[in-house]
């Protein structure tokens, strides 16, 4: 970001300043953005901060009651520990999504690296499945996983139910997540591969570097970044996953695809509860958000340092 | 990736597969194993949209039978792969009201929202890009990270805050919220596409008397058009395929696609599986489309313009 020196700015002031000062122009141009960023993002945290103090219900809409910490303390310390299962239930599945698409999306670039006829075409496939909707795919997901005529039982000759009552939900989560963001981890993949110098693998031929050296001294380490940029921006999407498991199992408490998103959906709008809980356990996704949004920002920041 | 040296817009014409690749991809062609196996991957990673695409040309009866019917015919013999071709769900869909009357709020909302997150976000490209003032690399960052928020952790106080100004279930409530959540990733975009723009242009605008604010409109946004189309496309799938928002802050009136095609399931016993995926196929299309045609852009637009594609 700074990789321009600030030299020229100010000039223009004095010169063409016969209608707007720059500062003036500087002001109309970054206001709005920041106005509408802090009345829809910064406004609505800060209140619900102070709800999730509370006993706020606005359905009721009596004098709402400060009660300190208890709304934290009866999430993490509920009945059968939802909270803390949905957290574990989430994180497991940015762990095995999030490998399995960078593990598939980095093979397949790799296989994507030498030139052939129509390869132009055939990523341009491969790239189709992260343009659709996940809610819409996972509505057709549900006919593909359907336990009596979906083709996908057919093809593994089962009668497997994949619905939210068996543990198998989960899988059909994974599978649906994967197939759909495999090719994201494919494109960021493709991307650092290409930035690797081909004078590199020439000098390791001439040393006579084997196969497998060649890969783990070279191109593993120059992917590395872009791959890693990649794997953190996945596990921070996966970590918020809402649209898919929500249209493939709905918002049960306690199924195998509850997860924090969904578990906040199920508390914040099931009727006339009081805000203060739902708010409380926003909070919580939102703290170890933060965690993961750190990530994304520090590597954003890394790879965009490396290649300027 | 920057191969080329160079920081002009130049770099933009290497489209993802036209440039060289990999050791020796000038000379060496790919193994046909390599291609074979890729093949593979493909046809099974685009094997789900393509039964999609084939669900919504079938009657009932086929959607339900085994083995699945994946031929298109005339007829359909018990036990084979034939279906029976039919048009008739895309004759029900586009004769239902209800779902015609979400498919515009689809594209209304879109299409404003993009136009305005595009709008708001040049302009603070500009601003970040062209003036180093105190708090610009925090406020930047402060934009950014926005976009890192759990749609849902912002839904519950949203919806809150939209019953008491009215604006639950309005075309007008989402276009405001998608506007914002897409703003973070215009401002980003943006700022990368005229950071490329030199600055000299401006100034030399600036010689001959425009004020910067003409300089802006007339020299820098003709300037910045392409990577301003380049980001509405983004914004434009992104607000297309958005559902969270829409389940949570919409009821009758401002219902959008993604959440009506889902509310067909309905009754799981009697799924229209048909017509479900003929709604599905048409919402989906354009997407494809403009997706596609992007696809020079996409590392860019997935790494927030960190990354020139």
């Amino acid at each position: 970001m700074s990789a321009r020196p600030a030299g020229s700015q100010g000039r223009g002031t004095s010169q063409g300043g016969r209608f707007l000062g720059d500062g003036a122009v500087r002001n109309l141009c970054v206001t709005p953005v920041l106005v509408l960023l802090i009345a829809f993002n910064v406004f609505p945290l800060l209140a619900s901060l102070g709800i999730s103090f509370t006993d706020f219900n606005p359905i009721i809409d009596t004098q709402p009651t400060w009660n300190g910490f208890d709304n934290y303390r009866d999430l993490l310390d509920g009945p059968r520990q939802e909270v803390w299962r949905a957290f574990s239930r989430t994180a497991a599945l940015v762990v095995v999504t999030v490998g399995l698409e960078t593990l598939i999306g980095f093979g397949a670039a790799l296989l994507l690296r030498r030139r052939f006829k129509g390869r132009g075409l055939l990523i341009a496939m491969l790239l189709i499945p992260m343009m659709l909707s996940p809610a819409v795919m996972g509505s057709f997901w549900r006919y593909l996983f359907n336990a009596d005529f979906g083709a996908l039982n057919w093809i593994l000759d089962v009668r497997w139910n994949w619905d939210g009552s068996s543990a198998r939900a989960f899988w059909a989560v994974v599978i649906a997540e994967v197939w759909m963001w495999t090719p994201f981890m494919m494109l960021l993949s493709l991307a650092g591969l290409s930035g690797i110098p081909n004078a590199l693998y020439e000098a390791a031929m001439v040393d006579r570097a084997g196969r497998w050296f060649r890969f783990r001294q070279i191109t593993l380490p120059l992917a590395a970044p872009m791959v890693l940029l990649g794997v953190v921006f996945r596990a921070m999407d996966t970590f918020r996953l809402f649209d898919t498991a929500m249209v493939m199992n709905g918002n049960l408490e306690g199924q195998p695809t509850t997860f924090v998103s969904v578990l906040l959906h199920a508390r914040g709008f099931g009727g006339s509860r009081s805000l203060g809980e739902p708010t409380a356990l926003a909070y919580l996704l939102l703290i170890a958000s933060l965690a993961l949004a750190t990530l994304v920002l520090r590597y954003l920041d890394a790879v965009r340092g490396r290649r300027a | 990736m920057n191969a080329k040296p160079g920081p002009g817009g130049a770099t933009q014409e290497g489209a993802l597969e036209s440039r060289a690749v990999g050791p020796r991809s000038a000379v060496a062609a790919a193994s046909p194993l390599r291609v074979v196996v890729l093949l593979a991957y493909a046809i099974l990673s685009l094997s789900p949209v393509i039964y999609m695409v084939l669900t919504a040309f079938k009657l009932p009866a086929d959607t339900a039978a085994l083995p699945p019917r994946i031929l298109p015919g005339p007829a359909a013999p018990e036990g084979t792969f034939w279906f029976r071709f039919s048009l008739s769900n895309f004759s029900r869909i586009l004769s239902d009201a209800d779902t015609l009357r979400y498919l515009f709020n689809s594209v209304f909302i879109s299409i404003v929202s993009t136009a305005a997150s595009v709008g708001f976000g040049t302009l603070a490209g500009y601003g970040f890009s062209r003036f180093r003032f105190r708090g610009g690399k925090d406020a930047l960052f402060f934009v950014l990270s926005t976009r890192m928020l759990p749609p849902l952790a912002v839904a519950v106080p949203i919806s809150f805050m939209y019953s008491r100004l009215g604006l639950l279930d309005t075309r007008f409530g989402l276009i405001l919220l998608y506007t914002c959540f897409n703003l973070s990733f215009s401002t980003w975009m943006m700022k990368a596409f005229i950071d490329e723009i030199p600055q000299a242009y401006e100034e030399a605008a600036m010689l001959d008397g425009y004020s910067r604010l003409e300089a802006l409109f007339k020299v820098v946004l003709p300037e910045a058009a392409p990577g301003m189309a380049a980001t509405a496309v983004f914004c434009l799938i992104s607000a297309w395929n958005e559902y969270a928002f829409a389940l949570t802050l919409t009821s009758t009136d401002a219902v959008t696609m993604p959440v009506r095609i889902h509310a067909i399931i309905g009754d799981l016993s009697m799924v229209p599986w048909g017509p479900l995926a003929a709604a599905s196929v048409l919402f989906l299309m354009p997407m494809v489309f403009f997706g596609l045609l992007m696809r020079k852009h996409l590392v860019r637009g997935v790494t927030f313009g960190a990354v020139k594609g």
